[in-house]
């Protein structure tokens, strides 16, 4: 008699998962919309950049620094602070520009932030390029690495500059994704300190999407 | 002495059974990417699973490639209770894959939290056009078709670790006896 209860208890419970189970496969059922997505995104970033000026280099500090650009792999926005500003106070600033997404891309002129109030910056932008990796080797003493402060204060900007927007092929050596900007910032009086102050200009360079026609 | 009661019961069950019927897509800003002329069938497809019977439409394989920031696709998908079948209330859920490829239950701020899609869907009457607030109470009687109209777009533009990055998820239609 016994035997017979616990051989109960066990089949009442195996008989209703059965059940369950033969009612759940009856009283459901499912559509199933599957998507699979593969993501191109847009990426135009400055891979490497200069500050050059007659007044002292290391007065004027970068960031990011060259060694934490070069880690980030890239950077958007780029700044240049100093204590010794003054009305009248300039720099070149040099941006080696590149597409490093899979979407064509115009560069346009970058925007400008000063946080000294009652001072503004008069800038001027230079474009140069696409460049294949190639073509940028064979043009850095030019556009680049051969630039030196005193050419740009004699000579005002490297020859060969573009109109913008200039266009940036996807990444890829073979491609034109590169570019060289270069910018001559200078600060102007709008009503601000007339003595040495400091400053904190931010430069963020523009890019739009080039995507083909739908 | 003892006695021997037999009871016979029959059960007749009405099995729940539904099935996709159609599908549109609404909108989409999907690119020609190489360019051959050729967008709906190569970088959007949308193919439709077919059950064992050879003709119930049980599931759409979406792919999309590439998608971009600011990418979209509204595509509405008719849902039908079939004939012979039971009323029935529909759920949707959504799964993903994760990196063990396993499926994993996720929700609607989980899909934005794993892939920066913004999912939204809204549901109506097929034959009326009149809107259903809320499909989980509604009765999908048997012939009946409900159309689900879902909205997606990817909000990548800040996310550049998503490039190249291939992922799946699903939407599961269940629908379930009330």
């Amino acid at each position: 008699m016994n035997n017979a209860k616990i051989l109960t208890a066990i089949l009442i419970p195996l008989l209703l998962i059965s059940i369950g189970a033969y009612a759940y496969a009856h009283f459901t059922d499912s559509v199933v919309k599957k998507y699979k997505f593969h993501v191109r995104c847009f990426i135009v970033e400055i891979k490497s950049y200069k500050a050059v000026s007659r007044y002292d280099d290391d007065l004027i500090t970068k960031n990011p620094s060259d060694d934490v650009l070069e880690a980030m792999g890239g950077t958007t926005t780029i700044s240049l602070s100093t204590d010794k500003a003054f009305i009248g106070w300039w720099v070149w600033v040099g941006l080696l520009i590149q597409n490093q997404g899979s979407f064509p891309a115009n560069v346009t002129s970058p925007t400008y932030d000063i946080n000294t109030t009652g001072v503004g910056v008069y800038h001027e932008e230079y474009f140069y390029g696409p460049y294949t990796h190639g073509d940028f080797v064979s043009v850095d003493h030019t556009v680049w690495g051969g630039i030196r402060w005193k050419d740009l204060e004699k000579y005002g900007a490297p020859p060969g500059n573009v109109t913008p927007p200039v266009t940036l092929e996807p990444a890829g050596d073979a491609y034109k994704n590169k570019m060289v900007l270069w910018i001559y910032l200078k600060l102007i009086d709008i009503d601000g300190p007339t003595n040495y102050f400091s400053a904190h200009i931010q430069i963020t360079v523009t890019a739009t999407a080039v995507y083909p026609s739908p | 002495m003892s006695t021997r009661l037999i009871s016979t019961v029959n059960i007749t069950s009405g099995s729940v059974a539904i099935e996709i019927t159609g599908w549109t897509i609404q909108s989409t800003n999907t690119i020609d990417a190489n360019g051959n002329g050729i967008i709906l069938g190569d970088e959007l497809k949308i193919e439709s699973v077919i059950d064992d019977d050879g003709i119930t439409v049980i599931g759409l394989n979406i792919t999309a490639d590439p998608i971009f920031p600011e990418w979209y696709l509204n595509l509405t998908v008719d849902i039908h209770n079939i004939l012979d079948s039971t009323p029935v209330r529909l759920n949707r859920t959504i799964y993903y894959f994760d990196s063990n490829n396993e499926q994993k239950e996720t929700d609607v701020p989980g899909l934005y939290d794993l892939f920066k899609i913004e999912y939204f869907d809204a549901w109506y009457n097929t034959s009326s056009g009149e809107p259903i607030p809320d499909i989980t109470m509604h009765d999908l009687w048997p012939c009946d078709t409900v159309t689900t109209l879902e909205s997606l777009t990817f909000d990548g533009q800040e996310y550049p670790e998503l490039q190249g990055q291939t992922f799946c998820f699903l939407i599961v239609i269940t629908g379930r006896h009330p």
